[in-house]
């Protein structure tokens, strides 16, 4: 809780200098004067007992930063005894949350993609079923069930994001290219739309992307089940070495200067075809009209199925906060009570889809235009992710996909040995 | 340390008296250095060892033992072997290649007459440079993936039109080309000064005598005079070298980073890379405190073995 | 003879020309507009020329690249005269001052030379991280300022310190204090300085360390800063750049303006022994 940075010179922070520099005192006057300092983030808040840290990783849309801080100015306002300073972490998040919350000066709320079952055995996380109270039957269940251990819920979801394929209407009308019902079609459709500068396809800088799991998931194989790794698999092979081959086609944009998460490449007509959330719907209609539209990553052969990868963010409560109360009381507050900032946070900025069900239905403005088509594709093949497929589990996983996709490794027993790695690790995860 | 102090009280008054301020001053001066040491690498050392007979996941706390599992599990994993690997290819690139660069241009400044200073200080400037900043201009302009990066406009005028992405390419691995490239032009300038130095040391009189005898090209008195006679700095400059290289992290994390996790895949993944999505990344401090323990071990086996080797070869020398 | 002098500096001004194109791509890319810098095609000079770039740099409510700059020279502000003095200290009282532990402190010292820093860092953010130093100031400086290196340095500087001068001062009364304080402190400031400002450098371009301790904004330093705006989602490119320049800024002009003692620090930490 002690920020010199934003507070008037403090005892503690003075004796902390002190203790080790000779030049201690120096240190936090310094700190304390720094003229360069971003103001805003903290609450100017005087009447508060108890501040809270709540850490946001970067949302790329224009305004979600001050509306984050909007909304923790606005809960102070109804608690003033409760400040809340808002800390906005761009690039490597995952890395970041993890070593602040070992630690007690870690944030009291932040936010994660995943909830492991080593979280909540270090005390990381706290069960929410409380915050969530009577509202817990609103939120959409496929969505909670990944966060749910030993039947407690560990998070509240934030935002819904589906994943899925957009492309530029005009690009696949001038190359004669419908919509794939298949991935044979999705690349030669990739293959086509290569021309001049311009690439049939962006997944990401490494060529790869998230298809090293979205075309297995096609096929038929969610990689992992419940406890069990099942990626060492006739089906997974089959659909790897379809990326290889489109891979090797080079008809994929790599090393553009943003990478798969920011529509750029296919606003600049880098690329015809991009693999991107539905947030990126409101940058694509203002760049480029209505020449876009999205389809489900089509269904890999016969036997397979569509794919529209439901990710997001859920709100967690750091185990190891000093002010849980109102550590939970704001959570509760912000996201699961307060439906209009839910709503702004989802839709006023890029386009999410709202965590709970009721406002997920009033949500108008993903009833046209692409956002519908997302939308329907959602109802359609949404698939979440496995919950224990952590990154401790995949990295065997994602290792040996990039050497039989990049390097032409036998495939067989490339995943035969991934595989049996990902089980060990799994093995170890505790049982909750 | 009072039985040291000991023998000094049956002696002289005045004696005395000077040994006590002695102790005491020896111990304000050099205290803040030895607690430090003691603290950030002796207790360090000591804990991450102790933390990695542990099960922890997700805490840095000790109290989950669970014996030689962390090591079995690194020894067990194909990345963290092949980061090794990695390294080591690293190393036996960057480090002759860096050597040879450095002592060619030492060799070339030294005989420019005017100017000298001047391109001295251009091969010595990227030294000024972060491995951050290098990575970013490398990454992004110099050998980026679209048409109007430097690498690829070259590329393009000498009629390849197809742009490559380097950085994501990894068969053939032009990754490399990237890694090797951004180092060499941050390091060599250091090591052109050393190097440098070291051939204004030679005595000219040497150069002299040899011309007499005969030696003229500029390729023999290279041979015999300036590279014998710069031994003990190319010992220097080689060891500090490979301790650089193995330890690289910052441009190959920079660099290679793909996501939102920013961590790069299997291909470049260092041993501090390893370390570094092990720990902050999978939360498993166990395993890699095991290992940095093992690196570090490595890192100080070869050390001495370095020493013991230029060590004999010095011996040997003087005898003959 | 003629022939090979023009010889050697076609040669140097071929190998220059690589090691000056980076700086080249610095100015010209801070220098454009986004638009410019993100066209397919290649352009030697700027249109017009923008500082919409370094406006972008600074204004980036979500890297706070001034306060990382004010972070990082505190950092290095702070690390690099006390980190040269603590060695300066110790040096000082293991070469002169006469007691029976000197030996085995020498050796305790000398002994953390062999351990890299870098390859430690895991278990120095365990004690670290346990002494509550993840987002702290002090946590960032405190590890760097123990240089083993610097302690065998100093402590060669002062064995050759001249006895007389040493005894003069006994004469006038001074304690060891005294004789480092006042005498041999004020003539070690060649080496002090050429430490010092070498130090200096290896603290403002620290990554690693910073990287994993300073998690929270509050506390980047300009290279995480950096790091950060590279791995941003939507990168501002003339920004990216923009941000790098003011970065080296100041060493580039402590290189161009103090190289000698840089040199000479080189040259000391680089010949060990």
């Amino acid at each position: 809780m002690d920020r010199p940075l934003t507070r008037p010179l403090t005892r503690r922070g003075l004796l902390k200098g002190s203790a080790l520099f000779v030049a201690g005192a120096a240190v936090s006057a310094c700190s304390t004067g720094d003229p360069l300092a971003k103001g805003g983030a903290a609450p100017s808040g005087s009447a508060a007992q108890v501040t809270l840290t709540h850490w946001y990783h970067e949302y790329g849309e224009e305004g979600t930063q001050q509306a984050a801080m909007k909304y923790a100015a606005d809960f102070t306002t109804a608690n003033p005894d409760i400040a809340v300073k808002v800390s906005w972490i761009p690039g490597d998040y995952a890395t970041k949350w993890t070593a602040a919350v070992l630690t007690p000066e870690g944030p009291d709320v932040y936010e994660v993609n995943d909830v492991s079952p080593n979280m909540v055995k270090a005390g990381q996380v706290t069960p929410l079923d409380d915050v969530l109270g009577a509202e817990k039957s609103d939120f959409n269940a496929k969505v909670l069930e990944p966060y749910t251990w030993g039947g407690h819920v560990y998070a509240v979801p934030m935002v819904v994001d589906p994943m899925l394929v957009f492309y530029r209407k005009s690009l696949f009308a001038e190359a004669g290219v419908s919509v794939p019902t298949s991935f044979a079609e999705f690349a030669a459709a990739a293959v086509k739309l290569t021309r001049g500068k311009q690439k049939g396809l962006f997944v990401g800088n490494d060529g790869i992307g998230p298809l090293n799991q979205m075309v297995p998931w096609s096929n038929g194989n969610l990689l992992i089940d419940d406890r069990e790794i099942i990626y060492d698999d006739p089906k997974v092979i089959e659909a790897l070495s379809a990326v290889k081959d489109l891979y090797d086609a080079k008809a994929m944009l790599q090393g553009y200067s943003t990478d798969w998460w920011d529509p750029g490449a296919l606003i600049n007509g880098a690329a015809a075809m991009q693999w991107v959330g539905m947030w990126a719907v409101p940058g694509l209609t203002e760049a480029l009209g209505d020449d876009f539209d999205a389809f489900a990553l089509p269904p890999f052969g016969p036997g397979g199925q569509a794919v529209v990868n439901m990710g997001g963010w859920v709100q967690v409560v750091n185990g190891k906060s000093r002010n849980l109360e109102a550590a939970r009381k704001y959570v509760r507050w912000l996201w699961v009570q307060n439906t209009a900032a839910q709503t702004d946070w989802n839709l006023g900025y890029g386009f999410h889809i709202p965590p709970r069900n009721s406002a997920a239905a009033q949500a108008g403005k993903l009833n046209t235009g692409p956002a519908k088509t997302v939308m329907d594709a959602v109802a359609a093949h949404g698939v979440k992710q496995p919950a224990l497929w952590t990154a401790e589990v995949r990295q065997p996983y994602t290792d040996a996909v990039t050497a039989i996709v990049k390097k032409g490794a036998d495939p067989g027993k490339t995943l035969a040995a991934a595989a049996k790695r990902s089980q060990d690790i799994l093995d170890q995860v505790p049982v909750l | 340390m009072t039985t040291t102090a000991a023998p000094a009280r049956p002696g002289p008054g005045g004696r005395r008296a000077a040994r006590r301020p002695a102790w005491r001053a020896f111990l304000l001066l050099t205290l803040p250095m030895v607690a430090g040491l003691f603290v950030f690498k002796y207790v360090a050392i000591g804990w991450g060892l102790l933390l990695s007979f542990n099960d922890a996941r997700g805490t840095i706390a000790l109290g989950d033992w669970n014996g030689l599992d962390n090591y079995r599990r690194l020894l067990g994993d194909p990345a963290f072997t092949r980061s090794l690997v990695t390294i080591l290819l690293f190393t036996l690139f960057i480090v002759p290649v860096t050597f040879a660069l450095a002592l060619g241009l030492a060799v070339l400044v030294n005989r420019l007459r005017g100017g000298r200073a001047l391109f001295r200080t251009t091969f010595f400037i990227p030294a000024a440079v972060s491995y951050v900043v290098g990575a970013l201009v490398w990454k992004m302009s110099l050998f980026s993936g679209t048409p109007s990066g430097v690498a690829n406009s070259l590329a393009y005028l000498l009629g390849y039109e197809e742009s490559i992405g380097w950085v994501a390419t990894v068969d053939p691995p032009l990754y490399w080309i990237v890694l090797v490239t951004v180092r060499l032009w941050l390091q060599t300038g250091f090591y052109m000064i050393l190097f440098l130095a070291g051939i204004q040391q030679i005595p000219a009189q040497l150069y002299e005598a040899a011309r007499v005898d005969g030696a003229e090209s500029e390729a023999r008195l290279f041979r015999h005079i300036t590279w014998p006679m710069l031994r003990n700095t190319s010992v220097a400059v080689v060891l500090l070298l490979i301790i650089n290289a193995f330890q690289a992290f910052d441009e190959f994390y920079n660099i290679l980073a793909s996501n939102l996790s920013g961590l790069g895949g299997a291909d470049g993944r260092t041993p501090l890379i390893y370390l570094f999505q092990t720990a902050l990344g999978e939360q498993n401090y166990g395993a890699g405190s095991a290992g940095a323990f093992v690196v570090t071990v490595l890192i100080v086996v070869f050390t001495l073995l370095q020493g013991r080797i230029a060590g004999f070869g010095r011996t040997a020398e003087e005898e003959s | 003879m003629r022939g090979r002098r023009l010889g050697s500096y076609a040669a140097v001004i071929v190998f220059a020309v690589p090691f000056l194109l980076p700086f080249y791509l610095l100015v010209r890319n801070a220098l454009m507009s986004r638009r410019e810098l993100g066209s397919l095609d290649w352009h030697w000079w700027p249109e017009t020329i923008s500082f919409q770039g370094f406006a972008d740099a600074f204004g980036n409510e979500a890297v706070p690249l001034a306060h990382a700059l004010w972070n990082s020279t505190l950092i290095s502000t702070i690390s690099a005269p006390l980190s040269t003095l603590l060695a300066s200290m110790a040096g000082y009282a293991l070469a002169r001052i006469p007691v029976a532990a000197a030996k085995p402190v020498f050796f305790f010292i000398i002994a953390t030379m062999m351990v890299p820093g870098a390859a430690t860092f895991i278990p120095t953010f365990v004690v670290v991280g346990s002494l509550g130093g993840v987002n702290t100031m002090w946590g960032l400086i405190a590890p760097g300022l123990f240089s083993a290196f610097a302690v065998l340095l100093f402590r060669g500087f002062y064995l050759r310190f001249p006895r007389e001068l040493e005894d003069a001062g006994r004469v006038d009364g001074l304690g060891h204090l005294g004789l480092y304080a006042r005498l041999a402190l004020p003539n070690s400031g060649a080496l002090f300085a050429s430490l010092g400002i070498l130090s200096f450098i290896e603290h403002w371009n620290a990554f690693l360390w910073p990287l994993v301790i300073g998690q929270d904004p509050e506390f980047w330093t300009v290279q995480v800063a950096l790091s950060t705006n590279l791995n941003q989602q939507a990168v501002n490119l003339p920004a990216l750049f923009a941000g790098a320049l003011v970065a080296i800024l100041p060493l580039v002009a402590l290189f161009l303006i103090a190289q000698r003692w840089i040199v000479r620090g080189v040259l000391l930490s680089g010949i060990k022994g």
